[in-house]
C-alpha cells in the first residue's frame, strides 16, 4: 500500500521525469532489438521497419504505461485542461462568442432562479425558520386570504394545540412620525407581545414588549423601532432607548431597536413595531380590538413539536370560530396553516416568474444545441487533429473526455461570467421593479444570491457543458480516423434539413421576442410621456388629515393654507388638487343627463381649480375649475370630449345639466380625452366635478407643476407643507413620472424581460446561422475549389453562400412578423397608446435580425470566397 | 511462423514476466527474448505490451526497478523481483497447475 502510494506520488511529483524514464526506455529497447535484427543480416532500414512493427505504437504505449502508474486519471484531466485552456487562447472569436452566450445565458437562468427563491423560497431572518408557519383565514371557499379582528386572535391563540405562540400582526399600519424638526411617513406594524419570543429574536438594544405591556388598550404607549429607523432617525445613538416618539401625534417611548436582518414578516419593511393594545393609533377606520367584522390581523406562530403543516391546518379548519360557518362572500369562511417561504407574491408575480422560467429554459436548450452547432463547425479544423491523434493511439475514450473537458471549460468560464452577470441583472431588476412600490413606499426583497441558487446554477452549468460536448464530441471519434484525415467529417453532413428549420424557428422566435419587447416598452414610454396631458415636471403628494382626527372645516382651512403657500414659491407654477381616487384616473361613477334616466358608468374625479392647466390636458371650450366654484356657488361640471358626444351627440355640451349623485351639476367646459385605456378598450368618458363644492373634504392628492426638475423640489414642498402644520402626515412625495412608471410595474418587468430574451434570441440565432454555414463551407470546399477553378469570382462565391444563409433568415423574420402580429393581438390588453408607430417597430425588428443575420452569414462566406482551388481540390 | 505461436490468456503475461525476472534480474527487452526463448518460441508476446505491464506490476510492487547497464553497455531498466512478487507467483503458479490438470481432465474424458 505505502509502496504503491509512493509511486503514485512519485509520478505526479515527477510526472516529467517519469514520462522521461518511460520514453528512454521503450526507445532503449526498440535501439536494442533494431541492433539484434541488423546483427542477424538485414539492412538497417528493414530492421527499423520490422523493430516498429513488432513493438507497436511507442505513443499508445506510453499511454499505457502512464496508466498503469494509477496517475492517468488525474494527470490525463489536468493535461486535458492545459489543452482545452490552449486551445481556447488560440481560436479567441469562438471562446468569445461561446463564452459570452453562455454568460448572458446562465445569467438569464441564474437570475430566474434567484428571483424564484426569493419570491418562493427564502424563509425569514429567524432562527428555524421552518418552524415558522402563519395560520390564514380564508374567504369565498378557501379562493381568498382573509384577516381576522382582534378577538378571532384571541380564539385561535386559546384553542389551538398546533401551532404554539400564536401572535398577532398588522403589517402595514400608515404611521405618521414627528419630532421637533423632522416629520417622516413610516410602515409600522402593530404586533402582539409574544411576536418576538416568538421568532426568537433579541434586541440589539433595550428590550422587547412584555405581556403586562399588551393588555388594556391604549394604556402602554411603547414602541420597539427597527434597525434601519434607529439608524436614520436617531444616528444609531444608544440614546435612543427611552427616547419620545410622537405617531400619529400620540408620543410614544422608545424601548428596544430590533435586529438589523428583520424587516418585519411582508415585503413593505417594519420601521416601528407597536403593540396590539395600541392599534387604535395605527388604525383609525374601524375598532379591531373589539369588533369581530373589523378584520386587518395576520397570525403567526410556531409549529409544535412533531406537528406537520397538513396536521396543523386540519386541527385550524376545526377551530374557526361559530359566527364564521356559513358566512357570506368576503367573509371569513375557513382556516389553513401555510408556511413562510418566500413573499407570498401576487398571482401575476407568480405567472411572471413561470413565465420567464419558460422563456428562459427554451433559451437554455437553444443556447446548447447552437454552441453543439458551433463546436460541430469548428471540427471542420477539429477532425484532422483528433484522427491523427486517434491514429497515433490515443484511446477513444481518452478523446472523448478531452472534448468533454474542453466544452465543460467552456461552459464553466461563460457559467463564472453568468453568475456575475446575474448579480448585475438582478441588482437592475431589484433596483427598477422591486425596491418601491406604485407609490413610492420601499419594499424589502432581498435578492442575495444564495449557494443553493450558486449550486443549482453550476449544475446547470456542467450540464450545459455536458449537453453541448457530447455530441460534437460523438461525432468527432465516430468518424473513423482514416476518412478524418482525408477530410470527410460526418458529423458536419449529418446536419441538413433540421438545422435549417431550427433556424428559421429562432429567427422567428428572435423577431417575435424582440418585437413584443419594443411594443410593451414602447406602450410604457408613451404612457410615461403623456397624451393630452403631461406628467413631466410635477411633483404629487398626499395630505392626510384624516389620520390625526381633523374635521372637515380644520383640515380645509389647511389645505387651502398649504396650497397658498405653495404657489408661492418661486419654482412652483401651479398647485392643483384631487379628491377621489388618484390623480388621472379617479373612481367610478354613474351619470346621467338632467330629465332622462338612462345612466352611463363614467370616471369621476374631484379635482380643484388649475387641474387642466397644471397636468396640461387641452380645454376644448368653456373654461376650467376657479377657486369660486365652492359650496355657496351653483354646482358645475367638466366633461370629457367622450362623454359630452356621448350624452350630447351633435350639440355643444355647455351649459347643458348631467345629474351625478342625485345632484345636478351645469357644464361649464369640455376638454380633451385622457387616453389612459389599453387597446382592447374604448376611451373612457370622464366627469369632472370642483374639489371645493363637496364640503366633506378632508384627506387631498396634490399635482405641483415645477419649474424644474420635480424630484429636486420634493424636500422644498415638503417643509412648505410642515411649516403650515408639522403634525399632518405627508406621503407619496413623488414626481408624477415615477408614479406612472410605479402603476405600469408588470408592464415594464414585461419588456425588459422579455427584451433581454429578445436579444438573447437574436444573438442565438446569428451564432446558429453562423455555425451551420461554416460547417456546410468546409464540407462544400471541393465544391467551392471547382466552381473557382471553372472561372467563378469570389464575389459569386460569398453571393452563393450569403443566399443561402438568408433564405432561412427571410422565411424566419417573415414567419416571426405573423407570428408577432398574432402576438401583439393577443397582448392588446397590455399594450397603451397608438398603434401608429408599430409598423416602424416591425420594420426595425426585420431589420436587425437581418443586419444581424447577414454579419453572421458574411464570415463563413469570406471564408469560402477565399478557398484556394488548388489546395481544395488537392483535399480529395 | 507466428500463425503458429500461441496467443497469451488474460493475465498469464504478468505470471511469465514474475517466473522470469524471479529467475534473474532482467531488463525489458531481455526479458522479451527470453521468454520466447523459454517457451521454445511457442507463446507470441508483442513487444510492446511487455512495458505496460512491466509498469503494472512494478506500481503494485510486485516487481522493482533500477538503472543500470545491459550486456552490450547500455543504460537500461531493470527488473527485479520483491518478496510479494515471489508469493504472487507461489500462490498463481499452484492455481495455474491446478487448472491445466483440471482442463486437461476434462478434455480427456470427453474426446475418449
Amino acid at each position: 500500500m505505502i509502496r504503491r502510494f509512493r509511486s503514485w506520488a512519485r509520478a505526479m511529483l515527477r510526472r516529467d521525469a517519469v514520462q522521461r524514464e518511460i520514453d528512454e526506455e521503450l526507445r532503449a529497447h526498440l535501439e536494442r532489438e533494431i541492433e539484434a535484427l541488423v546483427a542477424s543480416g538485414l539492412t538497417p532500414a528493414e530492421a527499423h521497419r520490422r523493430a516498429h512493427a513488432e513493438f507497436g505504437s511507442v505513443a499508445a504505449l506510453r499511454e499505457e504505461c502512464r496508466e498503469a502508474r494509477g496517475t492517468y486519471l488525474f494527470e490525463s484531466a489536468v493535461q486535458d485542461l492545459r489543452y482545452g485552456l490552449r486551445l481556447l487562447r488560440r481560436s479567441p472569436a469562438f471562446t468569445l462568442t461561446a463564452v459570452t452566450t453562455l454568460a448572458l445565458t446562465i445569467g438569464a437562468v441564474c437570475t430566474v432562479l434567484t428571483l424564484a427563491h426569493t419570491l418562493f423560497l427564502q424563509t425569514l431572518p429567524v432562527p428555524r425558520a421552518a418552524e415558522v408557519v402563519e395560520l390564514r383565514p380564508t374567504r369565498d371557499q378557501g379562493t381568498r386570504t382573509g384577516f381576522v379582528s382582534y378577538p378571532d386572535y384571541v380564539h385561535f391563540r386559546d384553542s389551538t394545540r398546533a401551532v404554539h405562540d400564536l401572535a398577532a400582526v398588522y403589517p402595514s399600519a400608515p404611521l405618521f412620525v414627528t419630532s421637533a424638526d423632522e416629520a417622516r411617513a413610516v410602515n409600522g406594524a402593530v404586533v402582539s407581545a409574544n411576536f418576538f419570543p416568538m421568532l426568537e429574536l433579541e434586541p440589539v438594544l433595550g428590550r422587547f414588549f412584555t405581556p403586562e405591556e399588551d393588555t388594556v388598550p391604549e394604556r402602554d404607549p411603547v414602541v420597539v423601532i427597527g434597525f434601519d429607523f434607529w439608524r436614520t432617525w436617531f444616528g444609531q445613538d444608544p440614546e435612543a432607548i427611552g427616547a419620545s416618539l410622537k405617531i400619529n401625534t400620540v408620543p410614544f417611548t422608545v424601548i428596544g431597536v430590533a435586529p438589523p436582518e428583520f424587516h418585519g414578516t411582508g415585503t413593505q419593511p417594519t420601521r416601528i413595531y407597536m403593540p396590539t393594545m395600541m392599534l387604535p393609533v395605527g388604525y383609525r377606520w374601524c375598532s379591531v380590538l373589539e369588533e369581530r367584522g373589523c378584520t386587518i390581523l395576520k397570525m403567526f406562530g410556531r409549529l409544535a413539536d412533531g406537528v406537520s403543516i397538513e396536521a396543523a391546518s386540519a386541527e385550524a379548519a376545526t377551530l374557526i370560530p361559530t359566527d364564521w360557518h356559513g358566512a357570506g362572500p368576503g367573509r371569513n369562511s375557513g382556516a389553513l396553516v401555510v408556511p413562510t417561504y418566500g413573499t407570498n407574491p401576487s398571482p401575476s408575480d407568480r405567472q411572471f416568474v413561470q413565465l420567464l422560467a419558460l422563456v428562459v429554459g427554451v433559451l437554455f436548450l437553444v443556447c446548447c444545441v447552437n454552441l453543439a452547432g458551433l463546436l460541430i463547425a469548428r471540427a471542420k479544423v477539429r477532425t484532422r487533429e483528433l484522427a491523427l491523434r486517434s491514429s497515433l493511439g490515443a484511446p477513444r475514450v481518452r478523446l472523448l473526455r478531452q472534448l468533454l473537458t474542453e466544452s465543460v471549460l467552456l461552459a464553466c468560464t461563460g457559467g463564472a461570467l453568468g453568475v456575475a452577470v446575474s448579480a448585475a441583472l438582478t441588482r437592475l431588476l431589484s433596483a427598477r421593479f422591486y425596491s418601491t412600490d406604485a407609490v413610492g413606499r420601499p419594499l424589502q426583497f432581498d435578492f442575495t444570491l444564495t449557494p443553493t441558487v450558486v449550486l443549482a446554477t453550476a449544475c446547470l452549468t456542467i450540464l450545459a457543458g455536458v449537453i453541448f460536448g457530447i455530441l460534437p464530441a460523438l461525432g468527432s471519434i465516430r468518424g473513423d480516423a482514416a476518412a478524418g484525415l482525408r477530410g470527410h467529417n460526418r458529423a458536419v453532413t449529418s446536419r441538413g434539413g433540421a438545422a435549417a428549420w431550427l433556424l428559421g424557428a429562432q429567427a422567428a422566435a428572435a423577431v417575435t421576442l424582440v418585437l413584443i419587447a419594443a411594443l410593451l416598452a414602447g406602450s410604457a414610454a408613451s404612457m410615461i410621456r403623456g397624451a393630452n396631458f403631461d406628467p413631466s415636471h410635477v411633483a404629487l403628494m398626499r395630505l392626510r388629515p384624516r389620520m390625526i382626527e381633523y374635521s372637515p372645516p380644520r383640515a380645509q382651512a389647511f389645505l387651502k393654507d398649504v396650497t397658498a403657500r405653495l404657489e408661492a414659491l418661486p419654482s412652483v407654477e401651479s398647485v392643483t388638487m384631487v379628491g377621489t381616487g388618484i390623480a388621472l384616473y379617479g373612481l367610478g361613477n354613474q351619470v346621467s343627463p338632467a330629465g332622462s334616466e338612462a345612466s352611463h358608468e363614467v370616471g369621476y374625479i374631484e379635482v380643484g381649480p388649475r387641474y387642466f392647466e397644471t397636468l396640461r390636458t387641452p380645454l376644448r371650450s368653456g373654461r376650467e375649475f376657479t377657486p369660486a366654484d365652492d359650496t355657496s356657488a351653483p354646482l358645475v361640471a367638466v366633461v370629457s370630449e367622450a362623454l359630452a358626444t356621448l350624452l350630447f351627440p351633435g350639440s355643444s355640451a355647455i351649459g347643458e345639466a348631467v345629474r351625478v349623485a342625485d345632484r345636478e351639476h351645469r357644464i361649464v367646459g369640455v376638454v380633451a380625452d385622457v387616453p389612459l385605456q389599453n387597446r382592447a378598450e374604448p376611451p373612457r368618458p370622464y366627469l369632472y366635478v370642483p374639489f371645493w363644492q363637496n364640503p366633506d373634504q378632508v384627506d387631498a392628492r396634490l399635482q405641483i407643476r415645477v419649474a424644474g426638475d420635480p424630484a429636486a423640489m420634493l424636500p422644498t414642498l415638503a417643509r412648505t407643507v410642515s411649516e403650515v402644520d408639522a403634525n399632518v402626515p405627508v406621503t407619496g412625495l413623488v414626481p408624477m413620472p415615477l408614479r406612472i412608471a410605479g402603476n405600469l410595474r408588470p408592464l415594464r418587468m414585461g419588456a425588459t424581460a422579455v427584451g433581454y430574451a429578445g436579444g438573447l434570441a437574436v444573438l442565438l440565432s446569428a451564432i446558429g446561422l453562423y455555425a451551420t454555414l461554416a460547417a456546410k463551407v468546409a464540407q462544400r470546399t471541393r465544391e467551392i475549389g471547382v466552381r473557382l477553378a471553372l472561372g467563378s469570382t469570389s464575389r459569386q462565391i460569398v453571393g452563393l453562400i450569403i443566399n443561402e444563409g438568408m433564405r432561412v433568415i427571410v422565411v424566419g423574420v417573415a414567419a416571426g412578423l405573423a407570428l408577432a402580429v398574432g402576438c401583439a393581438r393577443l397582448l392588446q390588453h397590455l399594450l397603451y397608446g397608438s398603434s401608429q408607430g408599430d409598423l416602424l417597430a416591425y420594420f426595425a425588428a426585420s431589420l436587425l435580425i437581418a443586419a444581424v443575420g447577414l454579419l453572421a452569414c458574411w464570415f463563413p462566406a469570406r471564408w469560402a470566397a477565399r478557398t484556394q482551388p488548388m489546395q481544395a481540390l488537392r483535399l480529395e | 511462423m507466428s500463425d503458429e505461436r500461441l496467443d497469451l490468456p488474460q493475465g498469464t503475461l504478468d505470471l511469465l514476466i514474475l517466473k522470469t525476472v524471479a529467475l534473474r534480474s532482467e531488463n525489458g527487452w531481455a526479458i522479451s527474448k527470453r521468454i520466447r526463448q523459454l517457451s521454445a518460441d511457442a507463446l507470441q508476446v508483442r513487444q510492446g505490451s511487455l512495458y505496460p505491464a512491466l509498469h503494472r506490476l512494478e506500481h503494485r510492487g510486485m516487481i522493482k526497478a533500477r538503472w543500470g547497464k545491459s550486456e552490450n553497455n547500455r543504460r537500461a531498466r531493470f527488473y527485479q523481483i520483491t518478496a510479494a512478487g515471489r508469493r504472487h507467483l507461489d500462490r498463481e503458479t499452484g492455481q495455474w497447475q491446478r487448472l491445466t490438470v483440471a482442463v486437461a481432465q476434462v478434455l480427456e474424458a470427453t474426446s475418449s
